[in-house]
């Protein structure tokens, strides 16, 4: 990717709190046109990471750019849409004089907001609520109203905080599509979630942070990739051969009916067959596994003490 | 500009989304209805020259007409003299129009009570007091001290002085058109006068709604009754709740603004920190200036309709109480910075203003204190032994002889409150600033050189100074906060 299409970039960008390091030296880049995922437990970083980007929070140490500008500058933000998590609109709005305010502040004309006010609540379906006070809408609704106030102004760069958080499963696939059809207009989404199906969706890259320190960044095909792992399933009441495997230096573990047969190489498969097929036994399975990215995600994190990232983190290499 | 009227628009959205200002703008309405439901009628004649000269009560609220000014009335003093005016035998010649340009005659016949020599001070409190006037006739003293020249002694009295000095004082405190004044007896006089200079000096019987309920006690000339509503029931009770209210709804513009989820949504727009918090502070005082625009200009506007009387000094009480605002604002926006808390935004600028308040009153009490000059007192000992029967020295000697002054507040009290009081918002002095605005135009001459007399002794440059010394300094601490801070 050329220099000039990253967006976003950061570099051995470091954050205090106190005695808190939130941010440890993350450095990455986010290239124009692309959906990136930034995954990490509660604590992570992940917020601090956009908060700096956006001028919220203070850096402490490094750089980090937004539109080739240094952070934070409040003359950028107007090609910048922001979704924080847990947004709190005030209540005495409805939507569209909300998106009206907003849109006030972007320097949009009063003739531009008629426009678009309406298309961009029809585009996140709630149209038909938007003279309605925004007390009375559901936690969906105010997270769709959310997503179209980060839009509407046509902006670049589009951050987005858990974006689905509260919305349906219909609603999500339609917000997929929404967000697929911005990178595909040239827009750059930067998401923070939890939901790791739905990074794995619809992003084409994706960084995880721990503890305030990048661990991986890459395609989602790159992080879920697991080389040299099969999955064999045999004929009810046979057994794979699993210390003749071991004598020819292949490893397989038994996972109820199937064996996890671990080869160096593409060719040691092929010796595993052989030696099915020396022995008679039949063949009903064999695939190739794969990690999902939850796989990933949970490998590297902690589960037992999630949000305080206890332990000892493990650092893997991956091509971008 | 855009961005102005949006964050203006916002926080007009958040003010009339909470109870407190509809029910301000109610209350309000009610207030205009009711001051529009009230009808004047000017009284008849007879009976509304002795309201135009009521007999003195009270030497703490002394009437323009015992207030005597030396130099002729040139001098900026204001001294009391207690003698009463009593009034009888009244002959109009009615003109078939308004009673008060009806062509009038009455006998004033003076009587010394004994007693005055009180110079008063700008805080309408005691400033001198002279004894020895106690013991003399109240009405020669005050004929002899109007007509002092200035530094030099008072001349001895007489007839014509006398009535050149009754002349005077019926101008100042009555507004009568006098056309004539002769002696017809001891100290009894006849005047003549080609009605009143104005509607505002002739006593109106007020009622309310429309007639429906007689408001007897309140008889007295309009511009007094004009001066009640407006000075007391608006500019003094209906102040206080406007500011009360404006505190309690802007308290929470600036917490809610910087709510987590909220804050992270308004740092992201467009605008520096420092214009988002400007741009809050100034919508804050908007919302007062428009509470207390709705509220005065009602009140004003039925005053004006009912009576014809459109005396400005009402409408500009607004941004006078605007003003007043602003330094409380100030204030709750450094506390709602700091602490991201409504409640204690309320509290903490409560607490600021009754301090404040508080500052001031005592300051004032304790110079009127300090500054008491008496004359010729009896002795302590004396007064004590038996306060009601002070017998009269029998010469000015064993009077002086006896000078024995009250107990002066502790020097070390006054110079504290003096330095709270040079380094505290003044907002007594803007209470008599805008109460000045009101009387300018309601009020006789006499009373209005009372308020002037008050108005000229507060140095306005020391009181806007320090007053804009307080906001700049709350709202600098409030944006070094916020600019610096990570939300």
């Amino acid at each position: 990717m050329p220099v000039d299409q990253s967006v976003i970039a950061t570099d051995g960008l470091r954050k205090v709190y106190g005695s808190v390091e939130a941010l440890k030296g993350v450095s990455l880049s986010v290239n124009r046109g692309e959906i990136f995922g930034l995954l990490g437990q509660n604590g992570a970083g992940k917020s601090t990471l956009i908060k700096i980007l956006l001028g919220i929070v203070r850096k402490t140490d490094g750089n980090a750019t937004l539109l080739g500008e240094p952070a934070g500058r409040s003359d950028i933000r107007k090609r910048v849409g922001y979704l924080p998590e847990d947004h709190q609109f005030p209540q005495y709005h409805t939507g569209a004089s909300l998106l009206h305010f907003y849109g006030q502040l972007y320097g949009m004309s009063r003739a531009d907001r008629r426009r678009k006010i309406p298309e961009v609540l029809e585009t996140v379906g709630i149209r038909k609520r938007m003279d309605y006070k925004l007390r009375t809408y559901s936690k969906g609704m105010k997270q769709r109203l959310g997503i179209a106030q980060a839009i509407f102004h046509d902006p670049d760069v589009i951050f987005l905080d858990e974006p689905t958080d509260g919305v349906d499963p219909v609603g999500r696939k339609e917000l997929r599509e929404l967000f697929e059809k911005l990178r595909d207009e040239g827009k750059t989404v930067f998401v923070n979630s939890h939901l790791l199906g739905e990074v794995e969706l619809m992003c084409d890259r994706v960084a995880i942070l721990q503890r305030g320190e990048l661990m991986q960044i890459g395609t989602v095909a790159e992080l879920t990739k697991q080389e040299g792992r099969y999955v064999v399933g045999l004929a009810a009441g046979e057994e794979l051969p699993v210390d003749e495997l071991a004598r020819r230096g292949l490893r397989a573990t038994r996972h109820a009916d199937r064996w996890e047969v671990f080869i160096e190489n593409e060719e040691d498969i092929d010796r595993v067959l052989g030696l099915l097929a020396e022995r008679g036994h039949k063949l009903r399975h064999l695939i190739a596994k794969k990690q999902s990215l939850e796989d990933v995600f949970v490998e590297m994190v902690d589960q037992d003490d999630p949000g305080v990232d206890g332990r000892k983190k493990k650092t893997r290499e991956v091509g971008a | 500009m855009n961005k102005f009227f949006a964050m203006l628009k916002d926080s007009y959205k958040e003010a009339v989304d909470g109870w407190i200002f509809t029910v301000m703008l109610v209350l309000a309405g009610i207030v205009s209805l009711l001051v529009f439901s009230i009808s004047y009628q000017p009284i008849p004649v007879e009976q509304a020259i002795p309201k135009m000269l009521p007999e003195m009560r009270n030497p703490g609220n002394p009437r323009p007409f015992q207030t005597v000014s030396p130099e002729r009335g040139a001098s900026p003093k204001l001294i009391i003299y207690q003698y009463n005016a009593k009034v009888d035998d009244v002959k109009a010649v009615p003109h078939g129009g308004d009673a008060w340009k009806d062509e009038v005659s009455f006998r004033l016949k003076i009587e010394s009570s004994g007693g005055g020599g009180i110079e008063v001070g700008a805080d309408n409190q005691p400033k001198k007091i002279d004894f020895q006037a106690f013991f003399r006739d109240s009405f020669t003293e005050a004929v002899r001290t109007w007509a002092a020249p200035a530094g030099d002694e008072r001349p001895p009295y007489s007839d014509a002085i006398a009535l050149e000095f009754l002349k005077h004082q019926l101008v100042v405190a009555t507004r009568l058109n006098v056309t004539g004044l002769e002696k017809i007896g001891d100290r009894e006089y006849r005047v003549t006068a080609n009605g009143a200079s104005s509607p505002l000096a002739w006593p109106h019987k007020p009622s309310l709604f429309f007639g429906a309920v007689p408001l007897s006690i309140l008889e007295m000339p309009l511009g007094d009754q004009i001066h009640l509503v407006e000075n007391t029931i608006v500019n003094g009770i209906g102040a206080w709740f406007v500011l009360m209210a404006g505190v309690i709804v802007t308290a929470g513009f600036i917490p809610n603004m910087l709510r987590k989820g909220t804050i992270d949504l308004m740092l992201t727009k467009p605008l520096a920190r420092p214009t988002i918090l400007l741009y809050k502070y100034i919508g804050g005082l908007i919302f007062v200036f428009v509470l207390a625009a709705v509220g005065y200009g009602g009140i004003w506007l039925a005053i004006g309709l009912r009576t014809g009387v459109w005396a400005p000094g009402l409408l500009w009480c607004v941004p006078g109480v605007t003003f007043y605002f602003a330094i409380l604002y100030a204030c709750s926006t450094l506390v709602g910075v700091l602490t991201r808390n409504a409640l204690v935004g309320i509290v903490v600028t409560v607490l600021f203003w009754f301090v404040v308040w508080l500052i001031g009153t005592v300051h004032n009490a304790l110079t009127v204190l300090d500054n008491l000059e008496v004359r010729g007192q009896p002795p302590r000992a004396a007064r004590k032994a038996d306060a009601k029967k002070v017998e009269k020295p029998k010469n000015d000697d064993d009077i002086d002889a006896a000078e024995d002054g009250p107990p002066k507040p502790p020097r070390t009290l006054v110079k504290v409150f003096e330095v709270l009081n040079a380094v505290t918002p003044r907002t007594k002095d803007l209470d008599t600033l805008t109460s000045n605005l009101i009387s300018r135009e309601l009020l006789s001459e006499g009373e209005q050189r009372r308020e002037g007399l008050k108005l000229r002794s507060i140095d306005w440059g020391e009181v806007l100074g320090v007053a804009g010394a307080y906001i700049v300094a709350f709202l600098g601490l409030a944006l070094l906060r916020f600019v610096t801070r990570s939300y």
